[in-house]
């Protein structure tokens, strides 16, 4: 086939879907933001959108039942710089809020379902990058945060820089990749980071992530997976501090009451597994 | 000359062919490859293919079903669209989905995937027949039991997302009798009763299944039983019950019950105040966090 002819193929192609997408399943299409969601149904990207705004939020969803699909596209907010205290999609206090395969890159917070009330939540196959303090935060009850690669998560020297942070109950966490969480600072507030932080709920699972890479900063510490709370179940993680003799500060898992740690394999921390209530075939790799 | 033009413009569009083949979506998202689309609902599968859902439908009907599968070979994608029943009520005694392949009757291979089924008495009713598959699917607001399964054969739950299943009378969020059945790797959160008791999964005659890596978190009945799989008919056998957990916030419950049964029984995690956590004809591996 000639240029000519691979030209031609090339701008049919274009009129097709480029993948697994789902243009075809979408109610409506976001075009630029930032944008308000406020009627219920599936919201879909078809190319990447931008914003330089430094609050508020690119995505705000104040309907219940709202689906967004970025179908791969990026959310972008890098324009705001690394002081931005913006969103890239928050729902608060909404019920069955999903969102799937965004690329979202440069908030403070990526992806947030917040409030008391928020309930049902869906995020999963998300790639977050850069966010300038939580990968992706949800509180309220039942939330499922699965399959997210949450990578250079850091710089905000206001906050302690978390993959992904939840408080609430009965969340499910699974098989979520966290990579490079970094201080933003060497002294003061910002020199802890966490990988995932389950807050003051109860009975939420944390299972199958994989978190690499969890850098403090000066005298801080560094978390694994903090389970402050009750009755939560850690099972079958892998986690990694970097590969620094000098961060061994902190916990690899930080159990409260009630907490069951089983099939993790921890590596780095001089504390590997702490405050687990019960403990089953834990792998345990010290410090370098 | 014309010859020859007419002969590279067939091999332009044979190679844009296979160019779309591979940038076609490769399953669901199935808009390009449905064979029928639901409209609207109550309605009657009728004939083999695959059928999508292009926007949300709903129904307020109290009895009957939904959706109803009246053929063999039927796929149902719904794209993440609801098939909502919440206007019938609390007390509705509606189906969402509907099968019965018992005796000769039609159903057998039905798939259903990427469905949101809200509000029905039960998501999804099946009777007979084999090949069932229910995956990636979110049942919300059932309020007696997400999914229902009486004796098909060979069927597969994987990845269903399954909550705040329950109200007044008994509760299941899962009940799977059936021969050769995986239930996998789905999520089940908030099953309660107001009056009576609750199962997360109960696998009662349900005989050489696997149960793994599944997540019930949250019940509350008068009494409560993550997993079931004794039963006073024909009993599990062959059950392996493998990596799954159990969460109870409050109250009392049994974790896995599988007495009197051939169940192997390995590594799961029970949190809760638990009497039994496990109690199976085999077992290694439990965790118990009371």
């Amino acid at each position: 086939m000639n240029l000519r002819a691979l030209s031609t193929c090339a701008l049919l192609a274009a009129a097709a879907p480029a993948g697994a997408e789902t243009f075809y399943a979408c109610d409506t299409i976001i075009d630029s933001v930032p944008v308000t969601i406020s009627t219920q149904g599936v919201y879909c990207l078809t190319h990447d959108v931008g914003t330089a705004v430094a609050s508020g939020a690119a995505i705000t969803i104040t309907a219940n039942n709202v689906t967004l699909d970025c179908n791969g596209y990026k959310i972008g907010g890098l324009g705001a710089g690394i002081g931005t205290d913006a969103y890239g999609v928050r729902a608060t206090d909404r019920l069955n809020t999903t969102v799937r395969r965004c690329s979202i890159r440069g908030f403070h917070r990526a992806i947030a379902l917040d409030g008391t009330h928020a309930s049902g939540g869906v995020i999963e196959d998300n790639r977050i990058d850069q966010s300038r303090g939580i990968g992706i935060y949800a509180t309220g009850e039942g939330h499922t945060i699965r399959r997210n690669l949450i990578s250079e998560t850091g710089g905000d020297i206001d906050s302690v820089a978390a993959g992904i942070r939840c408080a609430g109950n009965l969340h499910d966490i699974s098989d979520n990749d966290i990579h490079h969480v970094f201080a933003a600072s060497a002294s003061g507030f910002a020199t802890t980071v966490v990988g995932i932080s389950l807050g003051n709920g109860k009975g939420s699972v944390v299972r199958g992530n994989r978190l690499q890479r969890l850098l403090r900063g000066g005298t801080g510490s560094a978390y694994g997976i903090d389970a402050i709370g009750q009755q939560a179940s850690i099972e079958g993680n892998s986690l990694a501090l970097d590969n620094d003799a000098a961060a061994a500060a902190g916990y690899g898992v930080w159990g409260d009451i009630k907490t069951a740690c089983r099939d993790n394999l921890v590596s780095g921390w001089n504390m590997p597994l702490q405050g687990c209530t019960v403990s089953l075939d834990n792998v345990v790799d010290p410090p370098p | 000359m014309k010859y020859d033009r007419r002969r590279a413009l067939v091999a332009l569009a044979t190679s844009c062919v296979f160019a779309f083949a591979s940038a076609m979506p490769a399953r669901a998202e199935t808009f390009s490859t449905c064979n029928h689309f639901v409209n609207a609902i109550p309605t009657t599968l009728s004939s083999q293919g695959v059928y999508c859902l292009v926007r949300d439908v709903s129904t307020a009907i109290a009895t009957g079903a939904a959706i109803t599968v009246g053929a063999n070979n039927v796929t149902l994608d719904c794209n993440g669209y609801k098939i909502g029943g919440l206007g019938a009520g609390e007390g509705t005694e509606a189906a969402g989905i509907h099968l019965d392949a018992s005796g000769d009757g039609p159903g057998t291979n039905f798939t259903v995937r990427n469905c949101t089924i809200r509000g029905f008495a039960t998501g999804l009713f099946a009777k007979g027949g084999q090949g069932l598959l229910v995956e990636d699917n979110r049942f919300d607001q059932s309020r007696n039991k997400a999914i229902d399964l009486i004796y098909p054969n060979a069927f597969v739950l994987r990845r269903n997302l399954i909550s705040d299943t329950g109200g007044a009378g008994g509760t299941t969020a899962i009940g799977a009798s059936g021969y050769g059945g995986d239930i996998s790797d789905n999520a089940i959160r908030n099953t309660y009763s107001t009056d009576s008791s609750v199962m997360g999964i109960n696998g009662g005659n349900c005989v050489a299944c696997t149960v793994a890596r599944n997540r019930i978190l949250g019940m509350s009945g008068t009494s409560a039983t993550g997993m079931n799989f004794s039963s006073s008919g024909v009993n599990a056998k062959q059950t392996r019950v493998v990596g799954n957990t159990i969460t109870l916030l409050t109250g009392a419950a049994t974790g896995i019950q599988a007495i009197n049964v051939r169940g192997l029984c390995k590594d799961n995690t029970v949190n809760g105040v638990f009497s039994p956590a496990v109690a199976c004809s085999t077992q290694s591996g439990t965790l118990h966090n009371p």
